[in-house]
Formats: structure tokens, sequence, C-alpha cells
């Protein structure tokens, strides 16, 4: 899934309006209750026949690797650049968005650490949410087996999303609830509504997932629109390979290698305190 | 519509037109209807005067003539592309949400009022000036109609526009050099900070001033008017402009300034127009710290830092100011922010990471859809990778009645949250989230996508940020310090147990 990479990015970037940073939006998906008499299918169901749908299971765990090339864009303010995404299993990730004017705004996963470096803020580590989100991103096969990541699943009923009625599986984990729609037609997954968190705070996002498009067996969304804070992203995808990726390229650059390192020697120098007498505190 | 503009008044206009780089801080920070591009018609309701030379360059591009739609022989733009664009318009500002005053029902209620004008605009500056006067209805910053040849990159040097070296600010109605750059065409010519501007190729500046009305320097209006004056004291490479001065005696002085490239970068930012990007930074010593007026212990040493627009250019320089500031161990920092229009707004948490060790809020921008909190980054890693500690040396900010936008959030959040001291003048109170949307006709939509409120739950619109340090303009605070600002700031900074931010 690379979906929320690009919003990721752009949380972590701040990016946004021209004079301040625009992360994405959203509103609160519109709970729409399940159509009473409905055989709603269960949330495996509704998964199992995505996968299906897109290429059945095989077709997905054949690859290890992907690398996702494309476009990202923000029509509002002129402006796009190209965007390169690459994974590898179980859970690695690396991605790049580069704006003219702005620069590369790169993040990644390496099973351990998530990061995001960009011109605006410098570099930053992920942690709580963000991390807890990223870690989800990350996962090479998440798409397969969507539901693991998740504490609780359920298909909340038939909603319509974007004019289309789609199966709502509202997936709710310990960093928050997320929609998605798949619809009812043809099994496709078309939208998912949001929060994603962030160092600026939690901003609520509307993707809408289109343009399926076959790419080494598996269909795969060409195009998704991000809607948030009243201001829309697009990311197109224009080719997916599934090539190996060298280890390098899921390396922790080098400053996010430094601040890793800095917090690991915080912490060890912190321990000791937990030791000492809390009555000893502040005599 | 009838306007008639004195010549004078064209002769500047259509400098300012061409001399594209400097009129793009402008654009980039502050948003309204400005002076220098809304074309509205004059003689309308406001203090604030709008210029619209019949024969300005912004007016000669009409609408794309790819419309299909058929066009009466009496005018350059069907009803349908005028009205196109103007429904386009209200229709993004309206449902960007930014404006929590502004129902729905207000946006078509502004629509009705001004869409049959539109209707009957026959030329793409017709248009631009009903827009603009709509846009001028809302009293906001961060909203304007850019024409589209001003978001254009200039095709040659000479249209690039270039600096004939000073810098200049209203105080009541005259116009103060403030600033002479090193180098400049102003300072062979020795002009002083200080004097006072009388005209400018024989355009009195004082009737310019007072076309204005009684305003505050520090508001909007009074943004424009300086805007308008930045406009008039640019020039381009090699072109001269005659400038009649009152110098610190009172006495006249006339000075022919030759217009020069400085050595500031262009760069491109989506749909905003060009802007001119550059960064200074130095270390004060003592025997420097004099020239401002200062006496300061001997070792006492400031780093001082200028940017001119809040771009990402700005981030490396800044990164290597800071980390000399560090190595020379300097006793404190000032960050010249006057003039400086704004820009992206992702960077005050960047720049203000260098001198935060926890991450720090600077206010939060919101809207109907969410909200999102400008929190800083500390910056714990030298341009070389090394680990290091944020500066927390005693901070001054200096700003002025040019210091928008993003300068206003960086100044106001720092100033909340007690990590520095304001000095200067208040600022103009435009700080609104904004994009450049494109309409259908190639111009520049630039509108408000949020509102912004400090950390103590202020707002920065229409108020401005308040210095901690007020500093009068005066041309009698020259007498004794270059820069009264610089004087003021290191006075207190190097004064005993020093407490940034108190």
């Amino acid at each position: 899934m690379t979906k929320r990479l690009a919003l990721n990015t752009l949380l972590a970037a701040g990016i946004a309006a021209t004079l301040a940073p625009v992360p994405l939006t959203a509103q609160d998906a519109p709970a729409k209750p399940a159509a009473e008499d409905a055989k709603l299918p269960t949330p495996a169901e509704v998964v199992d026949r995505f996968i299906e749908v897109t290429g059945g299971k095989d077709a997905y765990l054949a690859h290890k690797f992907r690398t996702t090339s494309g476009y990202f864009e923000m029509p509002a303010m002129g402006m796009k650049g190209p965007m390169v995404v690459r994974q590898a299993a179980p859970n690695l990730m690396s991605a790049s968005i580069e704006l003219p004017g702005m620069g590369a705004m790169t993040t990644g996963f390496n099973g351990t650490t998530g990061w995001s470096i960009n011109p605006m803020q410098g570099p930053m580590i992920m942690e709580g949410k963000q991390l807890d989100q990223m870690r989800r991103e990350a996962d090479f096969f998440g798409s397969v087996d969507m539901l693991k990541n998740f504490k609780e699943s359920r298909v909340v009923g038939v909603a319509d999303f974007k004019g289309e009625a789609c199966h709502q599986l509202k997936l709710t984990s310990e960093d928050g609830i997320t929609n998605v729609y798949f619809s009812v037609d043809t099994g496709l997954m078309v939208g998912r509504k949001s929060v994603e968190a962030s160092p600026m705070g939690e901003v609520a996002s509307v993707m809408t997932i289109s343009d399926y498009k076959d790419f080494g067996g598996v269909l795969t969304a060409t195009r998704q629109t991000i809607e948030a804070m009243g201001q829309t992203q697009v990311m197109v995808t224009e080719s997916v390979t599934y090539d190996e990726i060298e280890a390098d390229a899921f390396a922790l650059p080098k400053v996010i290698q430094t601040l890793v390192e800095a917090e690991k020697g915080s912490e060890s120098t912190e321990e000791p305190a937990k030791d000492e007498d809390p009555d000893a505190a502040g005599s | 519509m009838e306007v008639k503009q004195p010549p004078s008044d064209r002769l500047w206009y259509e400098r300012a037109m061409k001399t594209t780089r400097t009129l793009l801080p402008v654009l980039s920070s502050l948003a309204t209807s400005t002076l220098l591009l809304a074309c509205s018609g004059g003689g309308h309701h406001h203090h604030h005067h709008h210029h619209q030379p019949q024969s300005a360059p912004a007016q000669e591009s009409s609408a794309p003539a790819a419309s299909a739609t058929s066009v009466a022989p009496d005018r350059e733009l069907s009803e349908t592309v005028a009205l196109e664009n103007f429904d386009t318009a209200v229709d993004l500002m309206r449902d960007a949400g930014a404006l929590s005053d502004m129902s729905d029902a207000d946006w078509e209620s502004l629509r009705e009022r001004y869409r049959e004008r539109a209707s009957e605009a026959v030329n793409t500056g017709e248009l631009r000036a009903v827009m603009s006067e709509l846009i001028d209805e809302l009293d906001r910053s961060h909203f304007a109609i850019i024409p589209r040849d001003a978001a254009e990159i200039p095709d040659s040097p000479e249209s690039a526009g270039g600096t004939l070296g000073l810098e200049a600010r209203f105080h009541e109605n005259v116009a103060v050099v403030t600033r002479v750059a090193p180098g400049s065409s102003a300072e062979e010519a020795g002009v002083q900070p200080g004097w006072s501007i009388s005209a400018v190729d024989e355009f009195d500046l004082e009737s310019f001033a007072n076309r204005f009305g009684d305003i505050e320097n520090a508001s909007m209006s009074g943004y424009h008017r300086n805007a308008g004056l930045a406009a008039m004291l640019a020039a381009a490479p090699g072109r001269e402009t005659v400038l009649e001065f009152v110098d610190l005696e009172g006495g006249p002085q006339t000075r022919t300034l030759e217009g020069r490239l400085d050595d500031a970068m262009s760069i491109k930012f989506g749909n905003l127009p060009p802007m001119t990007v550059s960064t200074e930074a130095t270390i004060l010593d003592q025997s420097e710290l004099r020239a401002y007026g200062v006496e300061v212990p001997e070792d006492f040493t400031v780093g001082l830092l200028r940017f001119s627009v809040w771009m990402i250019p700005i981030m490396q320089p800044i990164n290597e100011a800071i980390d000399r500031f560090r190595e020379a161990e300097v006793d404190a920092v000032v960050i010249d922010l006057r003039g400086n229009p704004g820009g992206v707004g992702g960077l005050s948490m960047g720049v203000g990471g260098h001198f935060t060790t926890e991450a720090t809020s600077l206010g939060t921008m919101f809207n109907e859809f969410g909200e999102i909190n400008f929190n800083t980054n500390p910056q714990r890693l030298s341009p070389a990778g090394e680990l290091v500690e944020p500066l927390d040396q005693p901070l001054v900010i200096l700003v002025d009645s040019m210091s928008a936008s993003t300068s206003e959030i960086f100044a106001g959040g720092l100033q909340a949250a007690g990590r520095a001291a304001v000095v200067g003048r208040r600022t103009p109170g435009m700080a609104l989230p904004a994009v450049a949307e494109a309409l259908p006709n190639g111009d520049i939509l630039y509108h408000a996508i949020a509102e912004f409120e400090l950390p103590d739950g202020s707002s920065v619109e229409g108020i401005g940020i308040t210095p901690d340090r007020a500093v009068d303009l005066d041309p009698a605070a020259f007498t004794d310090s270059r820069d009264p600002d610089i004087g003021t700031a290191v006075e207190w900074l190097a004064r005993p147990s020093v407490d940034a931010g108190e």
C-alpha cells in the first residue's frame, strides 16, 4: 500500500500552502447505518474479494520488492514533481517526492525506525501514532492481510463514497479509526477516510482511489486524490516494477542515524534515574 | 470606468510592473488586492488607493483567445469567459472554508452584488478590477488577483529588475531611508539612513502618501503604501532614477542612482510570481556595534541574520550561519525580519528549531476542516551532520510594518513562547495561510485557506505583532545610529542579566 505514503510525507513535511503548511484535511466519514437486513459480508470476505479482483493472493505474494514511480501534484498551488516509492518485504520502505522550489522530501521505515527529512523542517524521527501508522504503511503484504494490523474490524454497512455504493470497512487500531470503502459492484477499494498523525497534530483526510491498472499481475490504483484541510493533493502512478532493490535503499540516512544514536544515548543515561529513590528527588 | 491618473503615477506603476522581481515579495506575502497588482477602479470607497493606469502592462493581456465563445465586436472579453473566471474565483474562496465569519450565504450575496458588473467587463483589466473590488470588501490579507503576466518568470535580466540599494519606509507621511546596502549605487552616492526622500523622478512622495489618507503604517493599507514606495525604488539594471532627499541636517540633496542587479537569486514557487531570495549573516563585534550607537563589553558579540523572504533557498545559508554563531559562541542573536513579507509557513518550524530545545508551538492554522499546529522541530544537527544543541543565547527579532505573514508567525510565536523579544514597529497583521490557484484565463487567484492564531489564542490578522521594545522611525533617531532598531536590540541584549523574551 503506497497510498498513504505521500500523505505521511506531506504531513511530516508540512508542505502545503504557499504561506503555510497545508497538510491534508478531512472530515469525518459520515457514519451510515448498515442496511437492516442486508447480508453484509464479513471484513475478511470484503478484503479477500478485493485481493481476488486485483489479481489474487498468489500474484501479491509473487513479489518481494516493489518500485512505484509517478508524480505528486498539488493542483491548487501549481506544483508537481516526481514521486518514487521503494518497498521490500517484509516491512522496508523509502519514498521521495521532489517539488520545484521546494526540493526533495523523503521518508522511510527500516523495520524499526520511521523517519522523514524535508527542506522546511529538517530531519525528524517518528514516534507515537505517526510511527504506528508508518509501521502499518510499510507492511509489504499489508493489503493481503489487511485485518491483522488492526485490533478490530467491522463492515458497518453499505455507504455511498463519491457516488458509488460501497461496503464500508471500519478498522480500529491503537492510533485511531480508518474507514475503507470497497465498491459493492467491483470489489475494488475506492476510498478511505482516516486521521493522519504528524508532528503538527492530527489531520483528517479523505482519499479517493481510482484508475486501476495491471502491473505484474496485480491491479494497482494509479490515481489517489487526497483531500485534507480543504486542499487537494494527487498522486499518480505511472509504473510499478518488482525488480530487486539494494538494501542500501532502505538504510537510515546518516543524519537520521546520528539522531537515533543520540536518542539511544540519552535513553541509556536516563535509565539509572529509575533506580533512584523517589523520595530523594528534590532533596 | 473613468480613471484618470497623473503621468508620474503611471510612470512608477509601469516601472513597478516591469521590475517584477521587486514586486514578488509583496505578492508572496501579502496578498490582498495589492496596490501594485489589483487593478481596481479608482474612486471607490477604499481609503487605500488602487491605481489603474490605462496602459499598465497588466491590462494589455486579454483572456486567452482559445474560447470558442463569440465576442461582441466592442469587447475583447466574452460574457461567458468573464463569468467563468468570476464564478470560479468566488467558488474557490468560498470552498476553502478559511473565513469563519463568512457563511455560504454571505459568499452568494457577495457574488450577487458583483456578478453583473463582472459580466459586463469588456476586457481582462476591467474584470480584474471588479474581482479586486469584491476581494477588497473582505478586508482581509492574502486575497488577490495576480495577472498571469506577473506570475511568469521574466525572460531577460533587463526585465528581471534590480536595485538602487536603499530601503525606505513611511514614518507618518514622510519616506525615511532605513537601510543603504553596502556596495550599492546609493552607498556610493553617499545616501545615509535617516535621510527622507521627497521625490522619485519628480514624483512627489508626500502627495503619494497623502492619497492614502490618515492610515496606520502597521496595517494592510500601510503595507500597500510601503509596497508602493518599494516599487518606486526598484530599478531595472542600468536605468537611472533621480531622487530628491532631505538630509539629517534638513538640507536638500539630489542624487542620480543607477539600478544594479544584486546577487539575490530569483526563485519560482508554484503559481506565485518569482521571488527574490537573499540571506546575509554576520557576527558583529564591539567596534562594529559602535556604529549602531551602542557600547558593549569588550568581548560581546552578536550574530546578525537577515533574509528577504521565507523560501527554501534560505535554509542552507541559515543552517550555516547558525553553526558559525555556535562556533563563535556569540553572546546573542538578532534576526532581522524587517521588510520580510513571508513565504512558506513550514519554514518557521525549521528556523524556529534552531532556537528551541523542545517542540514549541508558534501557533495554529485552522479552517472548517481542521487545524495544524506550527510546532518547531529542534535542530540537533550541524550542516556537517554532527550532533549539536539548538542555540540558547538571548534572541531578538526585528520587525516593522513590512514584516508580514510567516514573519509575523515566527516573531509572534517565539515571542509568545518567551523565547524571543521583538524589537521595532508593529507588524501589519497579515497572516493567513494561502494558496495561489490558476483561474480559467490563466490569472492567479491568491486566497486564504485558513485562519491563524498564536499559541495564546490571539489572532495576528488585522492586529499584528506588537514589539516588546518599540522603536520610532523618526529621522532624528538616525543621528546617533545608522540603524536604531539594531541599536535598541543590542543595547537591551547587552544589559546585565539579560533575559530574552522577558
